[in-house]
């Protein structure tokens, strides 16, 4: 066999095998599910909060509205379906993320300030 | 190796393609929901395609880019006569087979290069972490793109697809089967 064609076969198949490795260690299960949870964690009174427990006590602060509130907000302007729903830390200030199959079936992403319950960002998810 | 079969594909240029069918679709199936994984299997298919492009200009005789990259008139001229059912066999790849290897290199970069653009600007994480914080307008533009060439990227495959079963059926050989063991029945046999 060639030998540059085995050197390069062998950095091909090693770097892939690397790469994919690594990036199936960061997926560690909480991780998986919400990215951002664990600056939310962080943010619980105590370490090992669950996550659904940090959210309660920034809620309890006043420091952000309910999900219910803000899901409320999103049918309002769209009378439809809610697929899914997320807090996130983004940018230093808690957003909420939700994705809704509007009424005529698009599927759309709206991002709100928790804090407020202004709409940032709206677009149609392809 | 058989009577009448040439090597064709070398080594690496088979390993390339099919790490590349492997990673591209676990890059497409996981997407934004388990995301570590898709990073780096951009990472990998950004790192492939360096490596493609560099045996392009180093490689076996049809591993490279002046072996398979024709004039754009040559092109059309070629599916004319697939069209029709007359064009000729090439042992390396033929005139729209290197069209095809072109737009996907470019796809593909495209596609993984706005991938960590993304990436950086939402997360602030990996090779373009310094775009971190830039504005949402240009997080919306890079996502557009970058979905937009994976999608293309399914197009290019479904083409790709298309032309290998045409070619296998017109010339009677397996290109499949050749892009595995790399060997072609050769071309003064017929």
């Amino acid at each position: 066999m060639n030998s540059k064609a085995a050197i390069f076969s062998v950095i091909a198949v090693l770097g892939t095998a690397g790469l994919l490795w690594i990036g199936y260690q960061g997926m560690d299960l909480r991780e998986r599910e919400h990215e951002e949870d664990e600056e939310t964690e962080q943010l619980g009174e105590q370490p090992g909060m669950h996550e659904h427990d940090a959210v309660r006590a920034i809620k309890q602060r006043g420091d952000i509205l309910s999900l219910d509130r803000i899901l409320q907000e999103a049918r309002e302007q769209h009378a439809g379906h809610v697929l899914e729903s997320e807090l996130k830390h983004k940018d230093g200030r808690y957003v909420y993320e939700v994705e809704l199959v509007d009424d005529q079936g698009r599927v759309r992403e709206m991002r709100f300030d928790a804090r407020t319950g202004e709409v940032l960002r709206e677009k149609p998810e392809d | 190796m058989e009577r009448g079969e040439v090597r064709v594909w070398d080594p690496f240029v088979r390993i390339f393609h099919w790490l590349l069918v492997l990673l591209f679709t676990l890059a497409y199936a996981t997407g934004e929901d388990w995301l570590s994984l898709h990073v780096y299997a951009g990472y990998a298919v950004f790192g492939l395609v360096l490596l493609r492009v560099l045996w392009g200009i180093m490689g076996t005789p049809h591993a490279r880019f002046g072996d398979f990259v024709y004039r754009p008139s040559r092109v059309i001229a070629f599916i004319k006569d697939t069209l029709a059912r007359r064009a000729r066999r090439y042992l390396g790849h033929n005139p729209a087979g290197g069209a095809m290897i072109l737009l996907m290199l470019i796809s593909l970069l495209l596609v993984s290069v706005t991938g960590f653009a993304v990436y950086g600007i939402e997360k602030g994480a990996g090779p373009l972490a310094m775009l971190g914080g830039s504005s949402e307008f240009l997080e919306d533009v890079f996502e557009e793109v970058h979905e937009f060439f994976a999608n293309f990227m399914i197009l290019l495959v479904v083409v790709h697809v298309a032309g290998v079963i045409a070619e296998s059926l017109i010339h009677r050989e397996n290109l499949v089967t050749a892009m595995v063991n790399g060997r072609k029945r050769a071309l003064d046999e017929e």
